[in-house]
């Protein structure tokens, strides 16, 4: 719909989307690195830009059930990782509305 | 004698700019009670006839008798029917002037300054610094002969009145300037110089002009004087250019303000243009009717759609002659089109082939060209795309010609210089934001079958590149740009929502302004002195281009997500046309912001871009994100011709029946 430009995050230390190099979040806005995805390693931000969040699903991960969306770059429609809807654990209640990124489909961007 | 009665009577006036005297001097009771009149009446009035004569006092339909006549005597006497004026001021009784203005105006221009200050500041003032008075000393003698002709029309001593506001000093400095350059000219050092120290400086005013003016007593010769003071002389227009400005300061009933009758009309007519809701033509209008275009001669319907994208279409732009018409779209591709026919000339795929086959299968959402642009004598065309790169291909043949793709993001915009061979591209990189290209490789290389690449010949970043550097901070990121038409300045809007503003010949920046929200287009129009704007949240404006103030807005136009262009159009780009994310096409009257139509262009997406015909502006193009390009016109131009319509419609009338 329409020509759109990506939003371009100002800072020294940008991840952006491994294919097209979109950016997607900040370094400086990492919550938790201890979170594991398909692909290894995954990132947990509260603000992540140039995404286009997909349909809610209900999942059952590591730590326990979850309602997630896939989250794919606006520009080349890669996946790049998932946003927690709603978690059904109280534990687990502080991901809700962040995001997850997984560092295999990354790249540093300058 | 009636005459020194009436001398009496006017005794009174000031020279405060407050009319003059309110007392009704004739005694021939005239029912007129505006105390403007000032007794022109030829009873007042020593032309030798003396006799009192009846006239008609009624108002001309509405108007002040008086004043119509005076100033249809002044248009007489402009248009240079002189005997005409005669006879009318003879038989209607009216003057155009009372003699003290006549031969304050004939002072001035036969260069008598002496007489002239003292004919328009009174006798009293003159002689105040009457020690002042050099040289002339003829004018001692001459002012008693003054005096006794002043005494018949009373304004010798007070001289002239004057409008509110009139500033004394200014006039006089005014002037006493032209005598001090006339002197000057005339190589009378000694009198110049006199009159610079003892009438010049004592009004203490303007020291920066003083001393430039002293300065100019330095020049060798007078040609010499007046390329330095940029004077034309005594005999040029000089006088006349020094009595405009002083009579501006004079009160309007005394001495009319110049041309005032044609004043009137032209801004009659003026208003009549804003007022007109289509006026889409520069010719002048007749004075004969009042002034209406018809909406059947505006473009506000469909002429054609062209169907060539298979994708939404995001960019549209005429060529300079207006002979062809280019369109670009998500899928990668830029059609050229023949403005006579819309027929497809050119097909351009060139950001097709750049793509490797790996990355074309899905990379599909990379592509698309956001923008196109013709050089200035249209032959080349840029096209910029989303896949890094952008390309320049001649237009004759559909060859590239040039291209660059050592950009690690977008291409978004481009703009050509005059000469046609070099250009500025805008990228949202930060690497190479904003950069000087030319068509001519610098190598000096021989064939023409080479492509020219990556010729960057400057750049522009802030703060500037440092290769030594691992990293380098961030850079602006440019969303659009635009060249003034006389190619000195560049002005880019950035992603941070600033304007920045180059000047291309030193190439350094000028200006930055900063805007409160996402700027995504940016025009020059009306010869380069205004910019036009699309902001986020609908909002479409002019600045003015050298100081950034803001001129006119344009309400209507919904923006919020996408980038939606704009652009001047119409005859003496009258219309600011816009598109909107609503769907629909919006035209205003550029002068007034009025809204002049509304058009449902593309139904279900936004409006991506709106070109104007630059020649024929009867007919504009919209592109639209329901993957079409829409041409409009007239109603007139579209209706089949009747038999006795004449030539000039059948240019466009042949479509109908496609």
């Amino acid at each position: 719909m329409g020509l759109a430009y990506n939003i371009y995050l100002n800072s020294n230390k940008i991840y952006g989307c491994k294919t097209c190099k979109t950016h997607l979040a900040d370094h400086d806005d990492i919550i938790s690195r201890n979170f594991r995805g398909q692909h290894g390693k995954a990132f947990l931000f509260d603000k992540v830009v140039n995404i286009v969040a997909s349909d809610p699903s209900e999942r059952n991960m590591t730590t326990g059930r979850h309602v997630v969306r896939d989250i794919t770059c606006r520009q080349c429609k890669d996946t790049v990782g998932w946003k927690y809807d709603k978690a059904y654990e109280s534990t687990e209640k502080y991901k809700e509305g962040k995001f997850i990124l997984e560092a295999e489909l990354l790249c540093n961007v300058t | 004698m009636r005459q020194d009665h009436n001398h009496e009577h006017r005794t009174r006036p000031s020279t405060n700019g407050s009319s003059a005297n309110g007392s009704s001097p004739h005694t021939n009771g005239s029912s007129k009670s505006s105390g403007e009149t000032n007794g022109y009446h030829t009873n007042g009035h020593s032309n030798g006839e003396g006799a009192v004569r009846e006239h008609d006092d009624s108002p001309f339909f509405g108007h002040d008798r008086e004043e119509v006549t005076r100033i249809l005597l002044q248009s007489l006497s402009d248009l240079g029917y002189r005997n005409a004026a005669k006879q009318l001021s003879g038989e209607s009784g009216y003057e155009l002037e009372i003699p003290s203005v006549a031969s304050f105006r004939e002072a001035v221009l036969d260069g008598r300054w002496d007489e002239a200050e003292a004919l328009l500041f009174g006798a009293e003032t003159a002689e105040a610094d009457g020690g002042v008075l050099l040289g002339n000393g003829h004018t001692r003698s001459r002012r008693k002969s003054r005096a006794s002709f002043g005494s018949q029309n009373g304004y010798a001593r007070q001289g002239l009145p004057l409008a509110e506001g009139a500033d004394t000093t200014q006039m006089k400095f005014s002037l006493r300037q032209q005598k001090y350059l006339e002197m000057l000219d005339n190589r009378e050092l000694n009198s110049a110089l006199k009159v610079l120290r003892n009438e010049l400086t004592p009004l203490k005013r303007d020291i920066g002009r003083l001393h430039a003016l002293s300065s100019l007593m330095m020049c060798h010769s007078s040609d010499d004087l007046r390329m330095q003071a940029e004077w034309d002389g005594p005999e040029g227009d000089s006088r006349t250019l020094v009595l405009s400005e002083i009579s501006k300061s004079i009160s309007p009933s005394v001495m009319i303000p110049e041309h005032r009758l044609a004043m009137l009309l032209t801004a009659v007519q003026e208003e009549q243009i804003l007022n007109c809701r289509y006026h889409n033509t520069t010719a002048q209008p007749t004075l004969y009717t009042d002034h209406d275009c018809p909406a059947e001669d505006f473009p506000l319907q469909t002429l054609t759609e062209l169907r060539h994208h298979s994708d939404e279409v995001w960019y549209v732009e005429f060529s300079h002659d207006g002979s062809m018409l280019a369109t670009a779209g998500k899928d990668g591709l830029v059609c050229i089109y023949d403005t006579r026919t819309y027929a497809l000339r050119h097909e351009i795929r060139e950001h097709d082939r750049n793509l490797n086959s790996a990355s074309s299968a899905e990379g599909s959402n990379s592509k698309g060209v956001c923008y196109v642009v013709f050089s200035p004598d249209d032959q080349y065309l840029i096209s910029c795309a989303q896949n890094n790169e952008f390309v320049v291909i001649s237009v004759r043949d559909g060859r590239r010609v040039a291209h660059a793709d050592h950009f690690d993001y977008p291409v978004t915009t481009a703009a050509w210089l005059p000469d046609s061979q070099t250009f500025v591209i805008g990228t949202q990189g930060s690497r190479r934001p904003l950069g000087l290209y030319s068509l001519r490789s610098g190598a000096g290389t021989s064939s023409a079958s080479n492509v020219v690449k990556n010729n960057e010949i400057h750049s522009w970043r802030d703060p500037p590149w440092d290769a030594t550097q691992g990293s380098n901070p961030n850079s602006f990121r440019i969303t659009d740009c635009c060249v003034s038409p006389d190619g000195e300045r560049l002005v880019a809007t950035t992603i941070d929502n600033r304007i920045l503003s180059f000047d291309l010949r030193t190439r350094e920046k000028i200006g930055e302004w900063v805007m409160h929200d996402r700027l995504t287009s940016i025009n020059f129009g009306v010869d380069g002195t205004q910019l036009l704007l699309n902001m986020n949240e609908g909002q479409v404006f002019t600045l003015n281009a050298e100081t950034g103030e803001f001129i006119m807005r344009y309400e209507g136009a919904q923006q919020k997500e996408f980038v939606i262009r704009s652009c001047f159009g119409g005859a003496g780009e009258n219309f600011i046309l816009s598109g909107s994310e609503d769907s629909k096409v919006f035209i205003w009257r550029r002068q007034t912001g009025a809204l002049v139509a509304e058009l449902e262009a593309h139904a279900g997406g936004t409006v991506n871009a709106v070109a104007w015909h630059p020649t024929e502006h009867g007919v504009f193009a919209s592109a639209g994100d329901d993957r079409r390009v829409r041409i409009w016109a007239s109603a007139s131009a579209i209706r089949p011709p009747s038999a006795e319509a004449g030539a000039s419609r059948t240019s466009l009338g042949y479509y109908a029946s496609r």
